[in-house]
């Protein structure tokens, strides 16, 4: 029984046209992002560098395999699992500007680098403080997220309102950054740099020893996030409309903040926190399916996350030249129009069917 | 293509502006100066009046361009001259002196003047084991950064003179704030020099505030042959093993320009730096696969930034692992000469030692030029 939106239409809707729709685009998008470059290498000799490699310069096959391929499949974890993650934060939340981010993730994950990149200098010798390493950087963003996770888990415990916890949310955040700011005060440029890079978000930095780490977390925060679309669907009436359908709301509430924290926590350990994707995507597929269940709005989050995740790589690779942007800057240029025009369209805040 | 359209339109524009003489509303009136030379720096002009010295500094920051500041140098024993009202003027010789940047206690180590050194940024960043037993001896005190500047304590340390520098025109606010607390205040913009010999040269500008000019000359000209014997050593090698140079960020890599300071090293000491062809002086960002691509053919890899060891550079990506340069064990800091705190020679004394840096570089390059193949700043990281 499909519970259709407000603008439900005389004709029967079938979001599954839409999925396959999605899914193919996904296909089509993921070799374009391998395709496309600042260094040109045709299609055949992608296609050979991935399954023949024998038949082409090594120098290629290591591009498409190392570089390519690690950065395509980044982009496509992190557009899922941002938009699922923000999906779930603003059904939780009925908050139609919820994302992924709105429990303090990243500003968690930012006070673990900006402890680890500006603190080093400050705290030890700079003599001995040892290289930023790509695995020390995601470990630190990694346990300054799970720390905002408990205390947020801690709370939920002890708050019945979701508002209360939304609200200390968002000052955990403005504390953390707070402690930031202080941070970056007292950096040199160089530390500063680092940081502001780390800010700025890179998808292809990760690398395929990395993504044996990445892939298992998102996958596993996924599968946390379908096994809960029942519960998902219950909160879009309300915790108390939850409650009495018999549902234990704390203890769904806590295994949807784990889902979140998983999925946005291992994207930002490893590519930075990446704005904007998670908080317009869940709505572009609530209008185009039609619907408020999450059965759907799910599958189709990881879908249409994955296209525009790929699509902004493609542009932030500036094909052609031997530049790029940082990918934060293309995720919201693409991603605030949505915000803004959803911000217009919406009569009332809060209603997200 | 276009870019290299955009630069010549724009070297035109600046070549046809530069020709244009600025007419300076200038107290000189009709008194004669003569102009001490200055062989490679485009960065500065020292004119000699009989009474005073006018130093001036031109574009003094990234990307300025038609900016000058001039400074007044009047000796302390002598009346400041009439015409002198309401110009930046300092007495000379300096006996305080406030640095801001690291780069120029070289200069202050070269002229033996490090005993006026009353202030720095941050001691965690000097190298030279003078200046760090004199902040051991609370002659010397931390003043802090450009954005964190403790203006307080650096109004308490009584300056005859702060040396500032410029990222952007940012520095203008901090100028106008010395200025109003009455702390005489100079710009110096070695580090936009795009040669090493032309940094050294600054000697001659920071000389002038000791009166201590003939020693700054004597200086810089001992550097400038010691440099070009060098130089000549490797003019004309046939081989010129190709050199890849810095750190990325993430996945971008910000690249030394084909004509920056770096670039002309790689050059003068018989190297070919891979980005060679380019034209700018400022660092431009790279993706890392085009760094990938050009790097497989590289030789050398130098400058690996906080990179101490060949499994840091595997620790910041572990794709580098398959660099010739990785494999071979070919990477080379210039890290040799780092302090407890962290300070590094090369950013101090390799200002006014551009010759041991070349030496380096060839020691690295050519092994079989030099005779006793030792380096100084740099070391082979393993």
């Amino acid at each position: 029984m499909d519970q259709t939106g407000p603008a439900k239409s005389k004709r029967s809707y079938r979001p599954e046209g839409s999925l396959f729709l999605l899914a193919v685009l996904v296909v089509i998008f993921f070799v374009l992002d391998l395709f496309i470059g600042s260094y040109h290498i045709s299609l055949s000799n992608i296609l050979k560098a991935l399954f023949a490699p024998g038949q082409v310069d090594s120098q290629l096959v290591t591009i498409v395999r190392q570089f390519r391929l690690p950065k395509a499949l980044t982009a496509l974890l992190a557009g899922a699992a941002l938009s699922v993650a923000g999906l779930q934060m603003q059904t939780v939340f009925r908050n139609p500007l919820a994302g992924p981010y709105v429990l303090g993730i990243s500003s968690g994950a930012s006070l673990g680098v900006a402890l680890l990149v500006l603190g080093t200098g400050n705290l030890f010798a700079a003599g001995a403080f040892n290289i930023m390493g790509a695995w020390s950087v995601a470990g630190a963003a990694w346990i300054g997220a799970a720390i905002i996770l408990l205390l947020i888990l801690a709370v939920s415990a002890r708050v019945k309102d979701i508002m209360t916890i939304l609200i200390l949310g968002i000052l955990f955040s403005s504390a953390t950054s707070a402690i930031v700011n202080i941070m970056q005060y007292f950096s040199n440029e160089s530390m500063l740099k680092s940081f502001v890079v780390w800010t700025m978000g890179s998808l292809g930095s990760v690398t395929n020893a990395q993504l044996h780490v990445l892939l298992p977390g998102v996958l596993l925060g996924l599968f946390l996030a379908i096994i809960s679309a029942k519960l998902l669907d219950a909160f879009l009436l309300g915790e108390d409309y939850a409650r009495s359908m018999g549902m234990n709301v704390q203890l769904a509430r806590v295994l949807i903040f784990i889902s979140t924290c998983i999925l946005a926590g291992s994207i930002t350990a490893f590519c930075g926190p990446i704005g904007f994707i998670g908080i317009a995507v869940p709505h572009i597929v609530r209008m185009a399916l039609r619907t408020a269940r999450h059965q759907r709005l799910i599958p189709g989050s990881i879908l249409l996350g994955s296209v525009t995740m790929l699509f902004s790589d493609i542009i932030s690779q500036l094909p052609g030249s031997e530049s790029t942007l940082p990918i934060n800057s293309v995720t919201a240029l693409l991603g605030i129009p949505v915000v803004v025009w959803i911000i217009l369209r919406k009569k009332t805040v809060g209603a997200l069917s | 293509m276009v870019r290299k359209l955009l630069f010549l339109a724009l070297s035109i524009l600046l070549f046809l502006f530069g020709c244009k003489s600025k007419k300076h509303s200038s107290p000189e009136g009709k008194s004669t100066s003569v102009s001490t030379s200055v062989k490679y720096a485009r960065g500065f002009t020292i004119e000699d009046f009989k009474t005073y010295k006018k130093l001036t500094v031109l574009n003094p920051w990234q990307k300025s361009s038609g900016i000058s500041y001039s400074y007044y140098l009047v000796p302390r024993n002598q009346k400041v001259p009439s015409l002198l009202k309401g110009k930046n003027i300092v007495r000379i010789p300096v006996r305080r002196v406030v640095c801001l940047s690291t780069t120029q206690l070289g200069f202050l180590e070269a002229l033996n003047e490090t005993s006026s050194l009353v202030g720095i940024p941050d001691i965690n960043l000097v190298s030279d084991s003078s200046i760090i037993q004199r902040y051991h001896d609370n002659k010397l005190s931390e003043v802090g950064y450009a954005q964190s500047l403790n203006y307080e304590l650096l109004l308490s340390l009584k300056p005859d003179l702060v040396l500032t520098y410029g990222v952007d025109g940012e520095v203008s606010a901090q100028l106008n704030k010395l200025h109003d607390l009455g702390v005489p205040v100079m710009l110096v913009g070695e580090y936009l020099e795009s040669t090493p010999m032309a940094k050294c040269e600054w000697i001659k500008f920071v000389g002038a505030i000791y009166g201590k000019q003939a020693a700054s000359k004597k200086w810089f000209n001992r550097i400038d042959s010691s440099y070009r014997q060098i130089k000549d050593e490797v003019a004309d090698v046939n081989y010129r093993p190709k050199i890849l140079a810095g750190l990325p960020w993430k996945d971008s890599w910000w690249m030394a320009g084909g004509e920056s300071n770096l670039a002309n090293l790689v050059r003068d000491a018989g190297g070919e730096y891979l980005w060679h062809g380019n034209t700018s002086r400022d660092a431009f960002v790279v993706s890392i696969e085009d760094v990938f691509m050009k790097a497989k053919s590289a030789d050398f890899w130098i400058n690996s930034g906080t990179a101490a060891s060949i499994k840091d550079l595997r620790s910041v990506d572990g794709r580098f692992s398959s660099l010739p340069p990785v494999k071979k064990h070919a990477v080379y800091n210039n890290n040799a000469r780092t302090s407890a705190g962290g300070g590094n020679d090369y950013w101090e004394k390799g200002v006014v030692r551009p010759d041991l840096i070349l030496k380096d570089l060839v020691t690295i390059f050519h092994s079989d030029k030099v005779t006793d193949g030792k380096l100084y700043f740099y070391r082979q990281l393993n």
